[in-house]
């Protein structure tokens, strides 16, 4: 057997590459969608609880505000309710209304209110004549143990880590949604960690996130029951479908809890199987929130 | 239906059987004289009688003739055509050696012979590929690739330029049996689909069928890619070997005992670090892989063989991310000749697929995989010159692990779960009979009768009527329904499931003269184990999972018809086919369905179906200094998920939607020239229709968030889709005295360097917050030059 001798050169013109390009879109018509998220902080007796109405766009429009005829917050068992009005000057948002016998000072609901744990809370709103509904329950959660800011990065040498310490109540099935401020959030379910101290890193992407020392960054816990998990976590990947390829997950609308009731009347039109299109996007919850700060070194 | 179906068969059997008058066996193995690998799909021929007969998958070949003297023709293109007469007045068993016409570092023109059509063959559908055109065709980076050669062929394609696996006419990547020396191999890509898994300096040959599938094979409802390993040469020791610019290939090979025994070891690796430009971030990714073989011939009627398989992938981001991955493959084989007529092999083969993952800023290591314990029993007999019967049996065993997460350090809060593990045996009994009725009409017909038992398992989920989907009928939403309670009074004997399916399959040729035959098919197949994934194209950490209480297998029909041709001398051939494939229980997945680390997968899976239909032509030109082919198909391919009763609307609302590698046009076309011994230059073009995509129909925002709206799945297309390869082959003079023999491979992938999408995708510009469409692609023009050499 011979000797084998090579030399060989190599060059590697690789490219990889992302631009912007335009795209024809087909938009569809408006639709309401309602964000009426309501985060509770059990610790103060009142808690503002306003709720944004707007309408879809096309992709690269504008979102409008959404006017609307009604809406209000039920407790189904005590019949009590929150009525709702515009908040004067800003289009789309509207805040709870005093009445001689609604649970509402200063235009926030009574804390005490929202509590309840029982899927007694029941949303209306009215749209354009069409009646939606929505029901809903409190999802309590946990406190953060501990929020500090770690060296490691994932992608990028200016990634920003926060390493987020929590426990994870006994006994019951847990879902988390964590808020970690600019419209990013994370889905958190306790399968693997049941009843545990957990720690784990979060990373701001340096490219999309350059964050500055001293700079204040608001970060949450959130109680979610199954159904608010999986909306959350739909819309986090459907916000950033990224550059997967052919790693893709099926896109999708992602649709919420808020109903179309308009003529459901149990004789003639029992559900909305032949009306698969009439829906508002959105959804109506009420959780408990822990909020966190973290300054940045 | 399917009794007449058996009677017919049993009828044709014994009809001619009963026929025997005075008649004599030839048979013998046909191997290359200096490496004594024994070669597949040689032709034996009978001018006179206008009989003949080709080599099998083992190099074994058998006729059985009235008495008589014959003249016989061994040819085999590339090698030394041997004609002979042979007086046939007893069993006569001959052993065949054919030696190269010429000595060229490539074998260039061996391949073609097999790859060519057989006009009266009823088996229809099927492409071969040799080790040496697959090296010969240009690709990304120089790196040879099994894969990436059978998407020049037509009906094959993939769900993007660097996507993983690939669809064979219309059907889902895991729909094909990718079969290595006959062991099942999970998954096919390294590098996450950037390159295939089959190193092809250890392959001999490959077929894809694409329809008209034998009954010998069974489980997957798309294709079969039937690929074999080199033996190893028993002659002499050699080796091979090339440079590239992402892996080095070394492959040694020689004789354990001379004329008797060979071994073979082929290794690849890629240099780590590789991918640092690509990504721009500090990691590692690479990956090798290791191909082994012995064979002993005991004496001319017994021969063992033992091949093994292993390969490995490494992906690893900045020490918080790592992942690895890779198949093993162990295989027993005995072939034994019972008699010069009747061919048997006997294989044992062991195969796992596994994945592991570490994510170090969560605490976790992450384990999960697919193993399968394989027993074969084939047998071929060659009764007469009119009916071979192939007949055997098949037992699979599978286990599979969905997953186990453990803490990767006591610092960790994750606590050890194992998801419950799945086992499963599947049990086949074929019957395949191929006929000739008249010189003009030849027919295969059989049927395969398989059973998959689900086996006992620790954990199983009771949902209230059986039902673990529920759907909303307000919110139109699907969910997963409450579990009951979990029964774990199973043992691993008890039967969860039993399926049974009975599949014909039927072919047939008839032939107008040598040149010019129509071929028709029909392919009835089950497959009871699914890839769960919901991406365009499998990821390495997709589980597999069997078929059970929640889950049925895919059951697949497939009717092909097509007209073959050869012109001026077997110099160019034509074959076009038209088929039409349906495909029942594809599973689907509720919109925003978890498919990892999911103990109740059940609840996101809803039964579909999928159809698809095309057009194949595929023209090539067979000899001379210019060689190739112009491949072009015409198809369509959909699936949809009804609701399960019309109080549901099903996904998509139950609409037809085109799958992810659904593209209406394809073409692709191969090109070499051998313009000298020095030059050689090859080229492909390929266009295809744009993939289905989505664009968004509107947007909205929920607590900052921007979310893009969609109308029905798939209906947009991304921009067409085309490029050239080049490669231009240098053999330096050489001196006929020296071994060592070298060429240098110069190639140029997308020559023009169109920017083909490989998705648009739509988001909010996280600086500007404007929202965007983005465009990636892969590759833009990349040159690279490989170094191959012999000795």
């Amino acid at each position: 057997m011979k000797n084998i001798l090579y030399i060989l050169l190599l060059a590697i013109f690789f490219t990889s590459c992302e631009d912007v390009v335009d795209v024809d879109l087909d938009p569809e018509p408006p639709r309401l969608v309602v964000d009426a998220l309501i985060r509770v902080d059990t610790s103060q007796n009142v808690t503002e609880a306003n709720i944004r109405v707007s309408l879809t766009s096309s992709f690269f429009g504008e979102i409008q505000p959404a006017e609307i005829e009604s809406m209000q917050i039920q407790n189904e068992e005590t019949g009590a309710f929150v009525p709702y009005e515009p908040v004067p000057g800003e289009p789309g948002l509207y805040r709870p209304f005093p009445t001689t016998v609604s649970p509402v000072i200063d235009n926030m609901i009574l804390t005490d209110f929202l509590i309840n744990p029982d899927p007694i809370y029941i949303f209306s709103i009215t749209y354009q004549d069409e009646l939606y509904l929505a029901r809903t329950s409190f999802s309590p959660t946990t406190p953060i143990d501990n929020i500090v800011q770690g060296d490691n990065t994932l992608f990028d040498d200016d990634d920003t880590e926060v390493i987020i310490t929590f426990t994870d109540a006994p006994d019951r099935e847990d879902f988390y949604v964590f808020d970690f401020d600019f419209g990013e959030f994370l889905t958190v379910e306790d399968t693997f960690f049941p009843g545990q101290n957990f720690e784990f890193s979060y990373f701001y992407e340096g490219d999309d996130f350059p964050l500055e020392s001293g700079q204040e960054i608001n970060i949450s816990i959130l109680g979610a029951d199954e159904p608010f998990y999986d909306y959350m976590e739909q819309l986090i990947t459907q916000s950033d479908l990224g550059d997967n390829g052919p790693f893709q997950v099926p896109v999708s609308t992602v649709r919420g809890n808020i109903l179309n009731a308009e003529g459901i009347d149990n004789i003639d039109v029992f559900d909305n199987v032949d009306r698969p299109n009439n829906f508002a996007l959105g959804y109506f919850a009420i959780v408990q929130e822990f909020k966190n700060t973290i300054i940045i070194e | 239906m399917k009794k007449s179906f058996l009677f017919v068969l049993l009828f044709c059997l014994g009809f001619y059987t009963s026929f025997c008058q005075e008649k004599f066996t030839l048979n013998g193995t046909i191997s290359d004289s200096a490496s004594n690998e024994t070669l597949i799909g040689v032709n034996i021929l009978f001018p006179e009688t206008s009989n003949g007969v080709a080599t099998n998958s083992y190099g074994f070949y058998s006729i059985t003739l009235p008495e008589g003297t014959y003249q016989i023709i061994i040819s085999y293109l590339g090698y030394t055509e041997i004609t002979e007469t042979i007086v046939l007045d007893r069993d006569i068993r001959k052993d065949i050696q054919l030696s190269l016409s010429t000595e060229s570092l490539d074998e260039v023109i061996i391949e073609e012979k097999v790859e060519r059509v057989n006009i009266r063959k009823p088996q229809m559908s099927v492409n071969s590929l040799t080790a040496e055109t697959i090296k010969r065709i240009p690709v990304v980076l120089g790196e040879a690739d099994v894969i990436k050669s059978i998407l020049l062929l037509p009906g094959v394609t993939s769900a993007g330029e660097a996507a993983s696996g690939f669809n064979v006419r219309g059907g889902a990547a895991d729909q094909n049996l990718i079969l290595l020396d006959e062991a099942i191999i999970f998954n096919s890509s390294h590098l996450f689909g950037l390159f295939s898994v089959f190193n092809p300096d250890a392959i001999k040959d490959l077929k894809l069928y694409k329809g008209g599938i034998p009954a010998r094979f069974g489980g997957r409802v798309s294709s079969v890619l039937d690929i074999y390993q080199k033996e190893g040469n028993s002659k002499q020791f050699k080796a091979n070997g090339g440079i590239g610019l992402i892996s080095s290939r070394l492959l040694l090979e020689g004789p354990i005992k001379k004329d008797k025994g060979a071994f073979l070891i082929g290794g690849r690796s890629s240099y780590a670090h590789l991918f640092l430009p690509l990504f721009d971030i500090d990691n590692r990714a690479s990956f090798f892989d290791l191909n082994t073989k012995l064979n002993y011939k005991i004496n001319d009627n017994n021969s063992v063989y033992l091949s093994g398989y292993f390969g490995k992938d490494d992906f690893t981001i900045s020490d918080s991310f790592s992942n690895n991955y890779g198949n093993a493959v162990g295989n027993f084989r005995w072939t034994h000749l019972f008699s010069d007529k009747l061919f048997s092999n006997l294989s044992l083969i062991y195969s796992d697929y596994s994945y592991g993952l570490e994510l170090d800023f969560v605490g976790f290591n992450w384990d999960s995989g697919i193993t399968n314990l394989n027993l074969k029993y084939d047998l071929k007999h060659y009764l007469n010159d009119k009916i071979q019967v192939n007949y055997g049996i098949n037992n699979v065993y599978y286990a599979f692990n969905p997953g186990k997460i453990e803490p990767n350090s006591p610092e960790s809060g994750i606590v050890e779960d194992q998801l419950t593990k799945q086992f499963a045996n599947e049990f086949a009994a074929y019957i395949d009979i191929e006929h000739k009725i008249t010189d003009k009409l030849n027919i295969q017909y059989g049927v395969r009768w398989s059973n998959f038992i689900r086996l006992g398992q620790d954990e199983v989920n009771v949902y209230t009527d059986d039902n673990p989907v529920l759907f909303d009928p307000f919110l139109l939403l699907y969910q997963g329904a409450e579990i009951n309670n979990v029964d774990t009074s199973f043992s691993r004997s008890d039967k969860l499931a039993t399926f049974n399916t009975l599949e014909p399959r039927f072919a047939l040729s008839y032939a107008f003269n040598d040149n010019t035959s129509i071929k028709a098919s029909y392919t009835h197949m089950a497959q009871y184990i699914h890839l769960l994934s919901n991406t365009s194209s499998p990821t390495p950490l997709d589980v597999w999972t069997p078929s059970g209480q929640f889950i049925d297998p895919q059951i697949s029909d497939q009717y092909a018809i097509g007209y073959f041709k050869n012109f001026k001398e077997n110099e160019y051939t034509l074959e076009t086919e038209v088929f039409y494939k349906d495909i029942d229980n594809r599973i689907d997945y509720i919109d925003g369905a978890n498919l990892i680390a999911n103990d109740a997968i059940e609840q996101v899976i809803l039964n579909g179906e999928a159809r698809a239909y095309g057009l194949e032509v595929l023209f090539r030109k067979n000899e001379g200094k210019f060689t190739g082919w112009l491949a072009y198909t015409l198809s369509k391919s959909e699936q949809r998920t009804p609701g399960r009763n019309e109080n549901e609307v099903g996904i998509n609302l139950g609409q037809w939607y085109n799958t992810p590698y659904d593209k209406t046009h394809d073409i692709s076309i191969n090109a070499n020239y051998e313009m000298s011994k020095k030059w050689r230059f090859g080229a492909n073009f390929i266009y295809q229709t744009g993939q289905p995509t989505n664009f968004p129909v509107g947007q909205f925002e929920f607590q900052g968030l921007v979310i893009p709206t969609y109308g029905f799945r798939n209906e947009q297309r991304l921009p067409d889709f085309h490029r050239i390869d080049v490669s231009a082959t240098l053999t330096p003079k050489q001196n006929k005295d020296r071994r060592w023999r070298s060429e240098w491979v110069f190639s140029i992938y997308n020559l023009y360097s169109r920017k083909n999408a490989a998705s648009i995708n739509f988001r909010q510009n996280q600086e500007t917050r404007v929202n965007e469409a983005v465009r990636t692609s892969i590759f833009g023009i990349i040159p690279s030059v490989t170094y191959n050499f012999k000795f």
